[in-house]
């Protein structure tokens, strides 16, 4: 989640010192931000995805006036016209990266404002913008670009311009392979295709979306801003385009408007026009267990800073969480306050039930703890060391990109991950006897999602008397009890395949009974000492490894 | 007969055996102990150190000199004193020879060696002519004791007679170096009149132990059954248990069940498509990124069963179709909803659910592990517990969702929530809820919730309103049992869990 940084001074400074700093903090929950921490006059604040137009601080103070009851209902903007026209040139920029849309604002730059708008531009391009793929973001320096401005795609890499930062003319392959923001997008224009805006005398403004030219770069002391919106999706671009002409506006800038048109004819960005929805009471007071009356809803909406007109919501161009009539019954929440909701009774002449396969797992469970075994949690990623064990490998399975190595395989076996716990439990009093239920994982093409998930349950002693015997004494007991009447529980020699059992000392296990065949379970036997080496383990380990699917469902 | 405290067989061996072979006033040291007592010296040593705690025994040490050879003892050992080389040497010559012939064997040993031959009587002098005065020569006291102790290689004080004491002495005084002494620490032991009085008074014969055979040949009713001691300390040993884990879920699935609730359960491994499609997640929502969620290698689902459910959930992402919403705009794309991933959140089973029984009514939760593409520290595990509900109703709302989420707490002992609003894809309106601990005089953030979207409910047929929640275990369970690392938690560590107190 995105994390800004508010100025609590600023925000005072908003409110005209109509609200005190514990108001502000105490409001800000209610607008679903939550502080992360505070630090001096600074309070960092993470905000919801849905909401870029909270992605400055004057789109947070917008927001807090409204629910503070400071000003109410839909801000308009108003902006005169500009004399910047982008020119979208060509075929390829209209399939490549069709969307532009731009804006001029006069105001003071200060290096606390290049901070704000930078940071601003950041986390909307990662947002909205998907890291720059569907939404990028210029913002120049309006005095020394010579419009109208050209947009257009290039297949050229060894056209040249300098770059941001840069000192001389560099060509795009040499920009794509040098700088740091070529090569971080560079991804995004891997088909050839490199858009460009350019003024009327070639210089370069931008190659969106990966780099400003140096020419246009923001320095304090400038007077007039230029804003160039990039986009692949129409919608994104001109609910970013219309989140920094709010912004800018709110923070005391001229907002201007810029034509964008092609041969077909042209339009003037930003469009800050409203979108109208209308506005259900009923959904609201079913969905909230409210009764408001139409005057009171329309109260909460314009605490909420939208209006009501007619029965229809009117939605601000930079509220582009509103995709639903069920959005605005959020907003008729926040308004009306979450604090005030009371909680109300709900009656249900349903029965409550536990899953009956719950209660059939409980019984292995209560038989190991009544042998005298601990019981033990493991994570169901394990490591390359484990899933080695496993005796399948094909069937093993592999996530991808785990940000540790101990998580990159699907245990498929339960005793492989019980050897790990006891190896690294040596300075444990012995005798040790633990065991695990729980799910394991193999490749199977008969599911939906190609995984097989079955419930196994693996078990293990560590002693100097533990044994073939020893073990073999729990689980003969463990699934005469837990099985169905008339099952025999057969035990046979099987060679030491897998590697984990000591050769000679390991049976296989199944569950028989007349006319109805044989149910193979699972394994029995003497760890082998190689595999306790492996483990660090120097007491003989006996255990068992077994499918209880075939004991539950039975 | 006096009060005697409880003797262990040890014990009983060298009080009885003491008080037999030695006599009242008398002492006696470790090795006569170790002889009449038949104990090994590890048994003797425990026996004694219990007497003496009792008082049965007192222990003295005391100093006793221990002589060994010295370099020169060791040389007469092997060579023989002067004298007795002198006697050697006139054998040899036939039993006569001349006193320049003594000094050419001998040099300055001449005088001593002739000297001592005669004290001893073994040689007559004749002018220039010595002879032998017998033709044997039996050993005398010096050689008898330097023989003596080089046998044993040392020997205490307490060992020599009288006569040998007084022969060491002179010798000593002549030969320097001939015997060393060192000076040993040795323990006394003697029986005090209590320990005699409990010798005899616990003659009679002890059970050690019940066993088969005392109990079935009735010895137990002529013998008293030997007293031990209670507060020895004993070997550990550990109960099986159940993990807190399960413990915490049982209560959970209870707490649940005593609200009507239905318990079900849906696999780990989940397609795109029902982890994320059918939630409205849209495709490039960041938490669909590898950074977040663990997609399973090489794996592409079957979703041949869901055409019509896919058909209307790419339409909801797409445009809205159908639900009223404008939609996530964006190009559906079916590749995405067949990767395989494991699940995120145990919404996927809950609206699998929903989709397979499109129910009027119904309250369902289920409980099981989620996964989050995390690196593993204290906080922070990739595999967590989730705690998952719905209710499904003609006329739920949002506050019934706060008194249901609340009951639920307040059956876990949390009476002090209070609820946020926030953001989900899949809910609106979503709300997050954080409990007051009292122990830790904090609030803690336990979960999300949310009235379903339209755009969720309405392409997988379902009619009425849907309240969901996800909420937190692991935390729950942290609290309970003071855990301050959650991989405490998952296996690492089994003497935490040997040691736990269940509750």
């Amino acid at each position: 989640m995105p994390v800004i940084q508010l100025s609590l001074k600023n925000l005072l400074a908003w409110t005209k010192r109509r609200a005190t700093e514990k108001e502000i903090l105490d409001t800000l929950p209610y607008l679903g931000l939550d502080i992360e921490g505070r630090e001096g006059e600074y309070a960092s604040v993470e905000y919801s995805p849905n909401r870029p137009d909270f992605s400055s601080e004057a789109g947070i103070a917008r927001a807090l006036l409204g629910l503070l009851g400071l000003e109410s209902g839909a801000p308009s903007y108003n902006f005169g016209q500009s004399e910047f026209k982008i020119d979208v040139e060509n075929d390829e920029i209209r399939t490549f990266r069709p969307f532009v849309s731009g804006l001029c604002a006069s105001i003071q730059v200060t290096d606390e404002l290049i901070k704000q708008l930078i940071t601003m531009q950041e986390d909307l391009t990662n947002g909205i913008g998907r890291r720059r793929s569907k939404v990028a973001i210029g913002i120049h320096n309006a005095d020394v670009i010579k419009p109208p401005i050209r947009y257009y795609a290039t297949k050229d890499k060894n056209f040249s311009f300098v770059p941001l930062y840069g000192t001389k003319a560099e060509t795009i392959n040499t920009i794509l392979s040098e700088t740091v923001q070529g090569r971080q997008y560079a991804r995004l224009v891997s088909s050839g295709i490199y858009p460009m805006l350019e003024d009327s005398i070639r210089n370069v403004l931008s190659m969106p979306p990966i780099i400003n030219g140096e020419l246009t770069r923001l320095k304090p002391g400038i007077r007039r801003l230029f804003v160039d919106v990039t986009a692949t999706e129409k919608h994104a671009g001109v609910g970013a385009t219309a989140i920094m002409a709010a912004m800018l506006s709110d923070a005391g800038a001229e907002v201007e408007t810029v034509l964008v048109g092609d041969s077909s004819g042209s339009h003037s960005t930003p469009d800050m026009s409203e979108m109208r929805m209308r506005f259900d009471l009923d959904l609201t007071n079913r969905v909230l267990g409210l009764n408001l009356s139409d005057q009171e809803a329309k109260s909460c909406l314009e605490r909420g800073r939208l209006s009501l007109d007619s029965g229809f919501a009117v939605i601000p161009a930079f509220r582009m969480d509103v995709i639903h009539p069920i959005d605005l019954v959020e907003d008729v929440a926040l308004g009306y306050g979450i604090h005030k909701f009371a909680p109300e009774k709900t009656e249900s002449s349903l029965s409550g039930s536990l899953h009956p396969r719950g209660k059939k797992l409980e019984r292995f469970i209560d038989l190991m703890v009544g042998f005298g075994f601990v019981e033990i949690y493991t994570l169901s990623l394990t490591s390359k060391q484990v899933s080695n064990l496993c005796p399948d490998q094909n069937l093993v399975l592999h996530v991808e990109d785990s940000k540790s190595e101990n998580n990159e395989y699907l245990k498929s076996e339960i005793l492989p991950v019980l050897l790990s716990v006891l190896g690294s439990s040596t300075h444990e009093v012995y005798p040790q006897g633990i065991f695990e239920q729980a799910t394991v994982f193999s490749k199977s093409e008969k599911s939906e999602a190609q995984v097989l998930e079955v419930e196994h349950l693996g078990a293990a002693i560590a002693d100097s008397a533990a044994n073939f015997s020893a073990i073999k004494s729990i689980l003969e007991p463990l699934i005469k009890l837990a099985s169905g009447s008339d099952w025999h529980v057969k035990f046979e020699a099987k060679s030491a395949n897998p590697e984990i059992f000591a050769d000679g000392r390991v049976a296989s296990v199944s569950m028989t009974k007349p006319n109805a065949g044989t149910i193979e379970l699972g394994l029995v036997g003497e760890i082998s000492p190689s595999v306790l080496e492996t483990f660090g383990l120097r007491v003989p380990v006996a255990g068992f490894e077994i499918k209880v699917e075939p004991l539950i469902s039975e | 007969m006096s009060t005697s405290l409880p003797l262990h067989p040890l014990e009983k061996k060298l009080l009885v055996s003491l008080a037999e072979k030695v006599k009242p006033g008398e002492s006696i040291d470790f090795d006569k102990a170790s002889e009449y007592s038949e104990l090994s010296p590890d048994q003797l040593r425990r026996a004694i150190e219990w007497l003496k705690a009792k008082n049965y025994l007192s222990v003295k040490e005391e100093s006793v000199p221990i002589y060994s050879l010295g370099n020169e003892g060791l040389r007469v050992a092997k060579e023989g004193f002067p004298e007795r080389r002198l006697v050697n040497l006139l054998k040899a010559k036939g039993g006569n020879c001349t006193f320049s012939e003594i000094f050419m064997a001998f040099g300055n040993e001449s005088s001593i060696a002739l000297g001592k031959a005669k004290d001893n009587k073994w040689v007559a002098a004749a002018g220039h002519k010595i002879s032998l005065a017998s033709p044997e020569i039996a050993k005398g006291v010096e050689e008898l004791l330097v023989e003596k102790i080089a046998s044993s290689g040392s020997i205490s004080e307490s060992n020599l007679l009288a006569a040998e004491k007084e022969t060491l002495a002179s010798l000593t005084k002549r030969y320097r170096g001939l015997v060393v002494s060192k000076v040993e620490k040795k323990q006394r032991i003697e029986l005090t009149a209590a320990g005699r009085g409990a010798s005899s008074t616990k003659n009679v014969e002890e059970i050690d132990a019940l066993t088969p055979q005392v109990l079935s040949t009735g010895e137990w009713k002529s013998k008293p059954l030997r007293p031990i001691d209670v507060t020895s300390p004993v070997p550990a040993v550990f109960p099986g248990k159940r993990h807190p884990i399960r413990l915490f879920i049982q209560e959970v699935r209870e707490a649940f069940v005593s609200l009507g609730f239905e318990e079900i359960i849906g696999p780990i491994s989940q397609t795109a498509l029902w982890n994320f499609d059918a939630l409205f997640i849209p495709q490039q929502h960041p938490s669909r990124e590898m950074q977040d969620t663990f997609y399973i290698s090489g794996l592409k689902a079957d979703l041949s069963n869901f055409g019509e459910e896919m058909n209307a959930v790419s339409a909801s992402h797409e445009n809205g179709k159908g639900t009223g919403s404008l939609g996530w705009r964006y190009n559906w794309s079916e590749d995405e909803a067949s990767r395989v991933v494991l699940r995120t959140h145990t919404t996927a089973v809950t609206i699998r659910y929903l989709a397979e029984k499109k129910p009027e009514e119904a309250r369902v939760f289920t409980i099981g592990r989620v996964f989050r593409n995390e690196k593993p520290n204290f906080k922070h595990s990739p595999e967590f517990f989730q705690i998952e509900g719905v209710t499904v109703g003609p006329n739920l709302n949002v506050r019934n969702l706060i008194w249901i989420i609340s009951k639920f707490y307040s059956k876990l002992g949390f009476n002090n929530i209070k609820f946020w609003p926030t953001y989900f894809p899949y809910t609106e309106p979503s709300l997050q809820t954080m409990v007051y601990l009292e122990s830790a005089q904090k609030w803690m953030e336990l979960g999300g919730m949310g009235v379903f979207r339209p755009e969720v409910t309405i392409p997988l047929g379902v009619k009425n309103s849907v309240l969901a929640w996800g909420l937190g275990l692991d935390r729950l369970v942290m609290l309970r049992y003071d855990v301050k690392d959650v991989r405490d938690l998952f296996g690492a560590n089994l003497g935490w869990l040997r040691h736990l107190k269940t509750k």
